[in-house]
């Protein structure tokens, strides 16, 4: 097999869960007139990822399931260098395009065409990029004349549709997606994932985060299953899905 | 990236280079119009005056201390109108860059804890922001100096020097202060004490000549007193600023600058995970 367009090596992310975290100067000065000058005091180390590996290879599409508070997003925030590790290595070999947020930067009081400006800006694109995708975005959006209305007057569905329609153009070849299609209608989830992998198919590699079994089973092929803050499963998408259902069904938190 | 070939002259220019292109957003350039155009158009689309608020409201500060100070207590300064609003008008500039920029890490963490943005950028956004609504001023500036009498002429191009100079000065302050902000919430208030006690300690309302000798030396350590006296001279005397306050207020502005490129790449302070 070719080399791994992402690798993710003995990966642990830890916070800082302060007990009582000296936020303001008052707290701060009340701890010391206590005789308490050791401002860490009070920390305490929080595990959101524990020793997780995988490799992830050009052309796959991969998709992460996990319990909520399982550290799926954390992870993403990871690999999309948000987040810098507190022990391990990631090393990507490609320019990442993290869909963590859909319609970042959105203002309410513009309209949906120059936010798509503002948008694509934030998601990393030049004017010229931005100019040439503005018809599919118009036309993939299905808002119509609504366009050049502020959003402020969107429904949440359609500034899902205005959001999704620009960060499906970025031309990165990995994509990471967060549950971003939890919104909208069961319609328009469909269409998103169908144009997911349609770009999966052109070749871009693909990391998913769901909750819906039945999207994995359909486009991945293959399911990395979080639990706990450790890789408890990576797999063919059926396997993961199972062993998904099981964590679900039979151990509620 | 500096590449392993090279010698250590050509890797030294390049981090230099790379350094100063990032602090000034300089491959993020369609990213910084469009959230400039953001910020001007949410600021004031929906209001009446628009974008003459910015200037309006320390106007009408300045021509308070105008009553006050000239009328009132009789200030032995000339062209007192003049004076006061080419104190005033930058000096509004300076602490809003300040303020808000203070705020642009916390403030958009939902926007930063999302997409991997370099931090600078938004403070970089607020302080051009800023600075367009402070170009609006140079007109005024230079309408009331010449209604009262004072020469126009090459002088008041270095108007553009010393705004350039808060620019800087704001800009770096600011990045500095936002990241404190993520660690230490209540900063914004103290700096709101801070800025009140700042403004007195500049030559704003009054002149720098005024400022008893043996304490002049403390004044010229404060960033922006040469900057807002040297704009004094251009548009009150009509005349050249001194060499000391060019020179000086270019100093603070480098200082700054070098100070808001040491934080700048500042991830491993963990600002991100403490939003």
């Amino acid at each position: 097999m070719s080399e791994p367009i992402i690798e993710v090596k003995n990966l642990t992310k830890s916070f800082d869960h302060w007990m009582d975290q000296p936020h303001s100067f008052k707290n701060l000065l009340m701890r010391i007139s206590k005789g308490e000058w050791n401002p860490f005091k009070g920390r305490k180390q929080f595990t959101v990822l524990n020793d997780v590996s995988f490799d992830i290879y050009p052309g796959e599409f991969v998709g992460i399931m996990g319990r909520n508070g399982a550290g799926k997003s954390t992870l993403l925030k990871l690999i999309s260098g948000i987040y810098t590790p507190t022990s391990g290595t990631i090393e990507a070999r490609a320019i990442i395009a993290p869909l963590i947020e859909l319609g970042a930067g959105f203002h309410p009081d513009l309209s949906g065409y120059e936010n798509i400006f503002l948008n694509a800006a934030i998601l990393g694109f030049g004017k010229k990029a931005t100019e040439a995708i503005v018809p599919s975005i118009l036309e993939f959006s299905e808002l119509g004349e609504q366009i050049y209305k502020p959003i402020r007057n969107y429904s949440s569905g359609m500034l899902a549709r205005l959001g999704f329609s620009v960060a499906i153009n970025l031309e990165a070849p990995v994509l990471l997606v967060d549950e971003i299609l939890a919104v909208g209608d069961a319609g328009f989830q469909l269409k998103c994932l169908a144009k997911i992998d349609e770009m999966h198919k052109s070749g871009r590699t693909i990391v998913l985060i769901t909750h819906s079994p039945e999207a994995i089973e359909r486009y991945c092929s293959r399911c990395i299953v979080i639990e706990n803050s450790r890789k408890v499963y990576d797999g063919d998408a059926k396997g993961g899905t199972a062993r998904y259902k099981d964590l679900v069904f039979t151990d509620p938190l | 990236m500096p590449g392993l070939m090279g010698t250590i002259e050509e890797i030294f220019l390049k981090v230099i280079y790379q350094t100063f292109f990032d602090y000034f957003c300089l491959g993020k350039k369609f990213l910084v119009y469009n959230m400039v155009g953001r910020n001007i158009k949410s600021k004031y689309d929906r209001s009446f005056v628009g974008l003459g608020w910015t200037l309006l409201s320390p106007m009408m500060l300045a021509f308070i201390y105008y009553l006050v100070f000239k009328k009132v207590m009789h200030v032995q300064i000339d062209n007192y109108l003049a004076f006061i609003l080419s104190g005033v008008l930058p000096w509004a500039f300076f602490s809003q860059c300040v303020m808000e920029g203070m705020d642009s890490i916390v403030g958009n963490a939902g926007l930063v804890s999302k997409i991997p943005l370099p931090l600078q950028v938004l403070t970089f956004v607020n302080a051009v922001t800023n600075l367009i609504t402070l170009s609006a001023s140079i007109p005024i500036l230079i309408a009331v100096s010449l209604f009262q009498g004072v020469p126009f002429g090459w002088h008041t191009l270095m108007v553009v020097y010393f705004y350039l100079v808060l620019f800087l000065v704001a800009y770096g302050l600011a990045l500095v202060l936002s990241i404190g902000l993520v660690f230490f919430r209540d900063l914004r208030h103290v700096m709101a004490l801070i800025m009140q006690m700042w403004f007195f300690a500049t030559p704003v309302v009054y002149s720098f000549e005024m400022v008893p000798e043996k304490y002049r030396a403390v004044i010229h350590l404060n960033p922006v007193a040469d900057a807002v006296s040297g704009l004094h001279t251009i548009f009150t005397d009509g005349r050249m600023p001194g060499i000391n306050a060019i020179l000086l207020s270019g100093g603070w502005a480098v200082f700054f600058t070098l100070i808001g490129m040491a934080f700048m790449r500042r991830r491993f302070l963990g600002v991100l995970e403490k939003l």
